[in-house]
């Protein structure tokens, strides 16, 4: 088990604000969505987390540890309930932009861009600590591989607009 | 090998559930597909890493095989699960106990297979881990029923 810092520092104050302050922006932003759909729309999110997290960080090769020790821990449950804001909003935008199937590329690009910019801040602070060669770049292709997830999603489960007269 | 045995047993349980009666919408079996996965993946993440009592064999064939295990076909039984409850069958109750069966079976035959290795392990641990798989997703199915029911939102329909 690697151990990077055993104290209460930036790595879980970042994590606690991020929630904190996503929650805050779902639950204060005007309603758009049916409730099943905003849980929807917020828990793909914390899903596509935990699945590459638990997918590229685990053994036989473990690209990154999250948090403070290569162990789950309760703060590492925590961090991936980030990710739910950033799918909301992802939506949301969508959404609010009425963009069509065509035009939802620009957006995936834009969404992975700032996702790799937090990611990178995060790494910066201690939140995930890269191994075997592990690079940003590599996160930029799994984001835009979840967006297309969440485009095709969206699609999905998004009322048929009224055919005009 | 490991993997095609672990692939083609999650495509059966695939195909059962395409074919099985549904009474959730899709948007809630998607959900309901999240919130389990997350659950189980917890859990065994939990036994594997944390507690050590499963190791999952270091070798590439096998872990491929765990995860397949542990991320598309625990979770579609629980769905299914999620499914038989809403059932109007006086022995819909009966249906989750046989998914449990079978979520142990899943779990013995990835042993037999030697994707998984118990260390600290026994059937007690399996039946109590894979019981509260089933009592989650039972859970849960009430819960997304209920943010179903309180969608009114006259703007946003799910299809």
């Amino acid at each position: 088990m690697q151990v990077y810092d055993n104290a209460f520092n930036a790595n879980e104050w970042f994590v606690l604000c991020a929630v904190t302050i996503g929650l805050l922006v779902v639950i204060l932003l005007p309603k758009r969505f049916s409730l099943i759909q905003t849980v929807l729309f917020f828990m793909c999110g914390v899903y596509s987390g935990f699945f590459f997290d638990h997918t590229l960080s685990v053994i036989p090769v473990s690209f990154y540890d999250v948090n403070d020790v290569s162990k789950y821990q309760v703060m590492d449950f925590l961090s991936y309930w980030t990710y739910g804001p950033m799918s909301y909003l992802f939506f949301y935008i969508a959404d609010v932009l009425r963009l069509r199937l065509s035009q939802m590329p620009v957006l995936m690009l834009v969404w992975a861009l700032i996702g790799c910019g937090l990611e990178t801040f995060a790494v910066h602070i201690g939140v995930y600590h890269y191994q075997h060669g592990y690079k940003i770049y590599y996160s930029l292709a799994i984001y835009l591989l979840v967006n297309c997830a969440w485009t095709a999603l969206y699609f999905g489960v998004r009322r048929p607009e009224p055919r005009s007269i | 090998m490991q993997f095609a045995v672990s692939v083609l047993t999650t495509w059966i349980v695939i195909i059962i559930f395409c074919l099985m009666p549904k009474k959730l919408t899709g948007p809630e079996m998607v959900l309901l597909f999240f919130v389990n996965s997350i659950f189980a993946i917890s859990i065994f993440t939990t036994v594997e890493l944390n507690l050590q009592y499963v190791t999952i064999a270091d070798n590439v064939d096998r872990k491929f095989a765990a995860m397949v295990g542990h991320m598309v076909e625990a979770p579609i039984l629980l769905v299914m699960t999620s499914n038989v409850v809403l059932y109007r069958n006086p022995l819909r109750w009966c249906l989750p106990i046989l998914l449990w069966l079978v979520l142990f079976a899943s779990q013995y035959t990835m042993k037999w297979i030697g994707v998984l290795i118990f260390v600290q392990w026994n059937v007690f641990r399996s039946a109590v881990e894979n019981g509260s798989f089933v009592v989650f997703a039972v859970i849960a199915t009430f819960i997304v029923k209920w943010i179903s029911g309180r969608d009114v939102n006259p703007r946003a329909s799910v299809r």
